[in-house]
């Protein structure tokens, strides 16, 4: 194997990330050519000095600043129940029924944009929202 | 339980709501995380403010965690992603009196420093790690102070180990010019 192609990849032979049959290969290769270990030693020397740099620590307040904040501002992420997860479907469903009965319906509420911002577990959602101009 | 089911049972409680449970996790990860922020910003005053935002989308999305990934490669994803954003928008940014503000940050990082160790060689260390390309200084701090494998560091990044695997050559290349170029310097002085 050439030295250019082992210098490409010492980079992995050294984090241990070649297959064994390649590094046993990388390995064979280094004990006899001095100059791709020198090289190795050299990358090895810059690992080395990053890892010797100190650790930063948090500060000593770090975990009871933000038990504070989600305790008191901060709520996780919740699916809604499953009851009103039901009710929306059941809505959907009904709104889709209607309309099969009575597509004509649906050409009469076309122009109700204004009632875009109802909320979505309201009963006249189905009609303005599901039989509405969007959809 | 292994570590990554009881980060795992961590992470659910916190979705649930329950605070104590998220203070172990913030107490398990504060260190680590902390230590790669600081080192990928170069900029300790302002890891903490980050590493709180990380936490805090921690607690917003746990309740949303799929355990497809370990929660320390969700984790550090987050961290890393913010990272990034943080690095472009000092770029973008980057004016006379931010200048100046570095400076002062620079000051106070020697301030922080262990006065038993060798603190200006350190201070070459961290400069010369600072003048890599962001996502080259986090992926070397991932291998070297995580000691994550290739495959976990490419989730942390959504790339190819391929791509970690250059990223790595190419920062320790850089590093290895800069220092010994530092190096020559100093021996000529």
């Amino acid at each position: 194997m050439k030295c250019e192609v082992i210098r490409l990849r010492l980079v992995a032979y050294m984090d241990g990330e070649l297959d064994t049959e390649l590094h046993g290969q990388f390995a064979a290769h280094l004990r006899q050519c001095a100059d791709c270990r020198k090289e190795l030693e050299a990358l090895g020397d810059v690992d080395a000095l990053v890892t010797s740099l100190p650790r930063y620590g948090p500060s000593a307040d770090l975990a009871r600043i933000l038990v504070s904040k989600v305790r008191y501002t901060v709520a996780p992420v919740r699916k809604g129940p499953i009851l009103q997860r039901a009710w929306k479907s059941l809505l959907e469903y009904s709104g889709r029924f209607v309309e099969l009965l009575e597509p004509e319906t649906r050409v009469g509420t076309r122009s109700l944009d204004e009632f875009n911002d109802i909320p979505d577990s309201f009963i006249g959602y189905a009609y303005f929202k599901v039989l509405g101009p969007q959809r | 339980m292994s570590m990554d089911d009881s980060d795992l049972a961590l992470v659910n409680a916190a979705g649930r709501g329950d605070v104590d449970a998220f203070e172990s996790l913030v107490r398990r990860y504060q260190g680590p995380l902390l230590n790669f922020i600081a080192r990928t910003l170069g900029d300790r005053g302002a890891a903490e403010d980050l590493a709180q935002e990380v936490f805090l989308r921690v607690y917003r999305a746990a309740s949303r965690f799929e355990a497809r990934t370990k929660v320390s490669t969700w984790v550090f994803r987050i961290a890393y992603n913010l990272a990034m954003t943080e690095l472009d928008r000092r770029k973008r940014r980057r004016t006379l009196a931010e200048a100046l503000h570095r400076n002062g940050e620079e000051a106070s990082r020697e301030a922080l420093a262990d006065p038993g160790e060798d603190r200006e060689f350190q201070e070459e260390i961290a400069s010369a790690l600072d003048g890599l390309p962001g996502n080259q200084r986090a992926v070397l701090l991932l291998r070297l102070h995580q000691d994550l494998s290739y495959r976990e560091i490419a989730e942390i990044l959504g790339t190819s180990v391929g791509s970690v695997e250059s990223l790595l050559f190419r920062a320790r290349k850089t590093l290895r010019e800069s220092l010994g170029r530092r190096k020559q310097q100093g021996g000529t002085k």
